[in-house]
This record gives structure tokens, sequence and C-alpha cells, in this order.
């Protein structure tokens, strides 16, 4: 069931609805994690920290992140042109690195444990994991979004593609990406 | 069956409607429900500062167990107390007037005043509610379990919020008080995103943000504090979560009671709880304050018939107090040994909200001087609204000040002074609110004569509740404490607390004559016509909206929301539909029938916009 509210024309959407509540959305996860990010220099201030080296893992998920925005940008290239296979293919890329960066991050927090670093224990792991937890719920949820995209796209033909919004779940993917590389400083050098 | 002939399910229409103004009344009515819950709490606590060991057995029946059986009296039990103070407080700040509030007014008029048939998403919208709903139904619940809810104060600061097994009220009614604020904050993000994307893109031609009524203005900047407030209250919740629940020590420190280590976390900060909980719980006072200002600027100028006094003043000062509101959040923190360099910082950004403040102020008294007064019961709530705001305002400047907070921290005096600017002000621009818009909201006007009566028992018992209490505060009475019988210095003050208490049952008791008056009005009421107030604004160009607002094309707006007796036009209003030409040519938009807004179907509209396309 649609409601059919809004006559085309009658709003001076300049952008697309959808993406234009995405962008006010990612102003609302950048305060959150500004607040853990803040919350961090307070508690670290405070004394009774321990520093500890973050596993070099992390920085090759910044890499793959890159990779999955570009296999991103490749898709939207794709769509424009309405190459359907090609824009699948795309997105099926950016899905599979999107899967890696998650496995990669279980294994930097695998090494974490290894090293004595846990959730439970100093602040400085609790803050780590739960920076870190936090943001990979975010960037899972950018996976599931493409998934969502490229399901669909198997629904609509050829000339059809081009009305698909990928967009939006592109804005978001280049920002969680974007996310990490600022997290991935923040941690390695705060 | 809307205007455009899509037929609705009872389910849709009136449950999971998505249309903003069924949406607007399920806040309202939510909203009233929660306000008489928090109402009632707090004439419960009032009951036993009033009477110290007051039996209350008549309550036995609900609230058993809140009780203790003391042999020939059912007492409040002490835990109880602190257990209802901090529900009361939960309840009013979130749930009557963040949701109650903005979710009612926001929803009714950003689509209409804007000229838009609804909000940007109604789906999300409704999304909005439903969260709303949910997690106001988990936050009733709580007060029912067996150890009672949320103890630790409407701020839960750790270690009361963070160990479960610090106080009854510590372990599961926290958990549910958490699990029912992450709903409240889900709920609050949905509608802020909503409402910014409409106001941003949905005004109707020759809307320009100059134009912009002062309701929506305040909507917005409510919505984007809002957006940027929330996410910090919900990062404070989570690592609480994980504090209370896995045993992080973001917040808990070793705690140690008879030599016997409490806790297994170590180095954890309660200060840190505090400045994130801060940074949302200032800003969370303006986005109760500033709808209630903006309803109370339209209700002022509409029964005053004049413009708004300085509008661009008016909106540079919601705009700097927007932005203040993110900065002075220490202010709430001097006693936790801050750096007195900081403190000073935020004493100083504190004490500067008060120049927006009283060029609101300033603004509304002018805007009353030498007007045609109408004393409808709208425009009496809204220069209630006024006096609190001044009352409350002036003791604001007090505990601005650093050197003055440290010892009334923690008093009465705190209590008098938020009461006062931001509940009983917010609740006032609430009722203002209510009472001018009703007729939008169900085609009839509330009865007048319970109206005045409100009212005066409201505004009468308002004071008469938290102006003694300042008497108190400089005392030093501390706020919290379940009674002070035992204290020789507060004894002069015994009965003080009587009196406040008798003040405190008369206005809840008030409220029943609002309920009464409210629920019989949409039945009773005299009927109202499209304009009953003869106001400008687009939401009056339009008798009972159906879904999508106006059955034909939408006005377009040539002019501002404040053009009431404007000098060579012969009524007392110009609304801004009426453009230059109209007048001209003599329209008399007093009448509806001649008005130039169309009511028939002219044109079918050709392509939607639809949900998820």
């Amino acid at each position: 069931m649609s409601v059919l509210i809004t006559h085309k024309g009658e709003t001076n959407f300049k952008i697309d609805p959808t993406q234009f509540t995405i962008w006010i959305f990612l102003v609302s996860v950048v305060m959150l994690f500004a607040a853990f990010t803040s919350g961090y220099i307070v508690r670290k201030a405070q004394g009774d920290w321990v520093n500890f080296e973050l596993p070099p893992i992390f920085m090759y998920s910044c890499l793959t992140v890159v990779l999955s925005s570009a296999t991103m940008v490749a898709a939207q290239v794709a769509q424009k042109r309405a190459h359907k296979g090609q824009m699948q293919l795309a997105l099926f890329a950016s899905l599979l690195i999107g899967l890696a960066f998650i496995y990669m991050q279980f294994v930097g927090w695998n090494e974490l444990m290894d090293m004595g670093i846990y959730f439970v224990g100093n602040p400085s792991g609790s803050f780590l994991f739960v920076i870190s937890g936090l943001h990979a719920v975010h960037f899972a949820s950018g996976i599931l979004a493409i998934l969502v995209s490229l399901l669909r796209s198997f629904l609509l033909d050829k000339n059809e593609i081009q009305s698909q919004k990928i967009g939006a779940v592109a804005i978001y993917w280049h920002f969680v990406g974007a996310l990490w590389i600022y997290l991935y400083l923040f941690l390695s050098n705060a | 069956m809307s205007a455009h002939g899509h037929s609705e399910s009872f389910i849709s229409k009136y449950i999971f409607s998505q249309d903003h103004k069924t949406i607007a009344k399920q806040y309202l009515i939510t909203g009233i429900f929660m306000g008489f819950v928090g109402g009632f709490l707090s004439t419960f606590f009032r009951l036993q500062l009033g009477w110290d060991g007051i039996d209350l057995g008549f309550l036995k029946g609900v609230f058993g167990n809140y009780l203790t059986d003391t042999g020939d009296a059912y007492t409040l039990a002490p835990d109880k107390y602190l257990a209802l103070v901090t529900m009361h407080g939960t309840i009013i700040v979130f749930f009557v007037l963040t949701a109650g509030l903005s979710g009612t007014f926001s929803n009714l008029l950003i689509p209409l005043q804007i000229g838009a048939r609804d909000m940007a998403s109604p789906f999300l919208n409704m999304l909005s509610y439903w969260f709303f709903f949910v997690s106001s139904v988990i936050m009733i619940c709580s007060l029912f379990i067996e150890t009672g809810p949320a103890s630790a104060g409407w701020t839960v600061y750790p270690p009361l919020s963070a160990l479960p097994k610090a106080i009854p009220g510590s372990g599961l009614g926290m958990t549910l008080w958490l699990v029912a604020m992450a709903l409240f904050i889900a709920s609050s993000l949905m509608g802020a995103l909503n409402y910014i994307s409409t106001i941003l893109n949905m005004r109707t031609k020759g809307l320009s943000f100059k134009k912009l009524p002062l309701t929506i203005w305040s909507f917005f900047l409510t919505a984007i504090l809002g957006t940027l407030s929330f996410p910090v209250l919900l990062s404070a919740a989570l690592l609480l979560i994980f504090d209370r629940s896995f045993g992080t020590s973001f917040y808990l420190s070793d705690i140690y009671i008879d030599g016997a280590a409490l806790t297994a976390q170590t180095g954890g900060s309660p200060i840190l709880f505090q400045h994130l909980f801060w940074f949302l719980g200032h800003p969370e006072v303006y986005i109760i304050l500033m709808p209630a200002l903006g309803i109370t600027s339209e209700v002022i100028a509409t029964n005053a018939r004049k413009p708004i006094f300085g509008y661009h003043a008016m909106v540079i000062s919601l705009l700097g107090i927007s932005v203040l509101s993110f900065i002075v959040w220490g202010h709430h923190m001097f006693v936790t040994g801050m750096n007195p360099f900081l403190g000073g910082v935020f004493m100083i950004v504190t004490l500067i909200i008060a120049i927006p403040s009283a060029v609101k102020t300033f603004n509304y008294l002018a805007t009353l001087w030498r007007g045609n007064i109408h004393f409808t019961n709208g425009m009496l709530f809204a220069i209630g609204l006024v006096s609190l705001f001044i009352s409350g305002g002036l003791t604001g400047i007090f505990l601005g000040n650093a050197a003055i907070d440290i010892p009334l921290h923690n008093t009465y005096f705190v209590v008098a002074h938020f009461h006062i600017v931001m509940g009983a002000s917010a609740i006032f621009g609430m009722f203002a609110g209510v009472y001018h818009w009703y007729p939008k909201m169900f085609g009839r006007i509330m009865n007048k004569k319970l109206g005045y009566i409100h009212f005066w028992l409201t505004f009468i018992s308002v004071y008469c509740v938290f102006f003694p209490q300042h008497f108190q505060g400089l005392a030093g009475v501390p706020r919290r404490y379940y009674a002070f019988t035992e204290f020789e210095f507060a004894e002069v003050f015994i009965d003080l607390n009587k009196f406040m208490s008798i003040a405190a049952i008369i206005g809840f008791g008030a409220q029943f004559v609002f309920l009464y008056n409210f629920v019989t009005s949409m039945f009773n009421g005299k009927k109202a016509g499209r304009n009953p107030w003869k106001a400008n604004t687009l939401e009056w160009s339009v008798e009972n909206p159906g879904h999508g607002n106006w059955p034909a094309a939408i006005p377009e707006v040539f002019r501002g929301p404040h053009e009431y007796s404007k000098p060579g036009v012969a009524l007392d209003y110009l609304p801004q539909w009426i453009s230059d030409e109209d007048l001209e040519r003599g329209v008399d938009y007093d009448n509806e029938a001649h008005d130039p807004v169309k009511k028939e179907i002219t044109v079918k509209p050709t392509e939607t916009i639809k949900e998820g396309e």
C-alpha cells in the first residue's frame, strides 16, 4: 500500500528526498562517533590508561574501504550508462570487499585479545572495542543495503535500471568507509 | 476517504496512520496521558513531602509496592520516593515536553503551515510515533515491577545507574529505563530527520525563510538540536549498558563498602557520564522550550492583532539560543571539580544566553503593548508562558554564575528555577498550542469558561508550588530528600511544605478540568469555522483538512505571517495566501465563499511520489 500525497512539482527537492534524509541521518551518526571519540579523550586525560599499538590489520582494512568505495563508484557509473551487468558486478564486488572488511576487523579483534586487550578491562581496550564494534555494525548495515540493491536490480530490466535509487546506498557506503579511516587515524594517534 | 480518493481502512486511518495530522493527535493524546501519569507521580510524592509519614493506604491497590506497612499506616517507602521523583522527571521531560509537545505541534503544523501535503516521509513519521508509543509502554510498565522503576534521578548518574545492586531501582527498573530511552532516542531522531527534510524542501511557492512562521523556525531549530544531541545521549546510554551488563569500566570505578570491593571495575569516571549526558541535557532544555516559544509567538501575534515585534530579532535570538545551547553544558557540573578557568568559560557563555532570552521576552511584551488583545484561552496560556519565562529566567542568572551555583547546587532553588523556566513554561506553551489549534485538529473550539478556570487554577498553583522553593533553596534545603522533619534548620519550612503540597494537589486537580474540556469539546464544542481566530498562516486556509491537506492546489504565499492590523487594509488581518492583486480586486477573504483558496478539486493529480519509489 502506498500513500499518494505529494504531487511532483509541488516540492522543491533539489536532490532526491531519500538521499537528503540520509545526509541528515549521517550528521547524527557523526555526532554519535564524535561523542565516543571525545569521551575517549576525556577518559584518557584522567590517567589509568593502558597504551598499546593497534594491530596492522586495521590499517589494511582502511585500504579495503577505499577499494570498496571505488567499486561503488564504478557501480554508479555503470548505472548511468545503463550497463546492468556491469552495475551488478560492481555492486557484488563492493559487497564482497565489505565482507572482507568485516572479516579483517574480526581478525584484528582476535589479535588484540591475544595481546591481552579485552573488551572488559582497562577503558582503553573497552573504548577500542566499542568504537570499532559499533562502526562494524554501521558497516554491516551498509552491506545489507548493497545486498538489497543488488537483489532488486535483478527485478528490473535494462531500461528501468537507471531509475533505481542506489545513490543513497552509495552515500552511506562512502560515509562508513571514510568513518573507519577517521576512526583508525584517531585510535592510532590519539 | 481522503481528498485524493484513496480509501483507507480503520487501521491505516487511525492506528498505523501516515497522515501527519493523525500522527499529531496520536502524539498529543499519548502526551496528555503521560502528562497525567507524570503529574500524578509528583502529587504522590508531594503528599509525603507535605505530611511526613501520611497514610497512603488508598493507593495500596495499584501502588502497593511503593508503600510500607508501619502497623498503623501505609507510608511511602523512602527508596520509592526516589523512584517517584526519577520517573516524574523522566516522563515529563522526555515523554510529555519533548515528544508530547514537539511531536504534536511539529507534526500538525509543519506541513500545514509550510504548504505541504504531508511530511517528506510519512512512513518514517508513523514509525517515529510507534517507537515513541512502545517506549512509553515500557516506561509505564517499569512503574509496576517488584523492585520499582529507575531511581537514580532523571539524569541517571552512575554509580546508582551503573551498579545493578546499588539500590532496588538500579536493577530491572534501570534496564527498562535504558531500553525505553533507546527507543525514545530512535523515535526522536526519525521525527527530527523528517521535520528538517520537510521544512527545507517542501515549502510552498513564495514561502521563503523570511516569511516562515516563528513556529516553523522553532520546530526547525529544535529538530536540528535533536539531531545533534540525541546521538550523544545514545552513546552515553550504550556505555552505561556495557558497564551494567558486561563489566566494562567507563563510568564505574572501584567501590568499597565496609572494606569489601563492591565492583570488579577500576578507574571508571562518573564525570565522563555527566559530560556526555549534559551535552544532550542542556540542548534538551531548549528542545523542550523552543517549540513552546514558537507557539507563543504565533498565538500572541494573532491574539494581539499585531505583527510580532522584531520578527528578525526573534529568529536571530532562536538561532543564538540554539548555538549557545551546545557550549554551556558545563554549568550543570560546576561542582565536579572542573578547572576554574573552564568553569569561567561555561559561566560566561551561560550568562550570554540571557541576551537572546531577554530579546524574546522584550519582543513578546512589545507585541502586547497597545495591541487589540483578545483574551482567548490560548492567549492566556501564552501570556502565562511569558510570565513564567521571566520569573524562571531571572533565577537562571543566579545559577549560571558559578560562585552562586556552588552553594545552591542540588538545593530547592534549582528545583524552583527549572520547574518555572522550563517545566511550567513549556507546559503553558503546550496548553496555548492545544487551545489555539484545537479547531484545526477537531473542528471545534474548546469551552472558553472551562479554559479560564483551567488557566487561573494552573497559573496560581504553579507559582504557589514553585516560588516558595526559592526560599527553601536559599536556606540550603537539599532536593531529593524523603523528609525534612529530622533537620532542625528545615523545620521552619514544614508548614510551607504543606502549603506547596496543597497547591500541587489543586494544580493537578485543575488538569482534570482541561481533560474534561478536551474530551467533551470534541463532541459538544462550538463548531469552528475555517479560521476562527482570523489568523494569517496557511493552516487556516483550509477547513477540516483531509489526508493531503488541500483538496485543490496548494496555496501560494505572498507575504509574511504577521500582517495584522496593516494600515490601509480594511480587515485587521491579511493572510499569507492573499496576493496584492487579490487585495486590489477587493477580495473579501473574511467570507469563505469569496476566498481565493480553492475548495474543489480543479486539477487532477497526475503524477505522485509513492512511498519507497
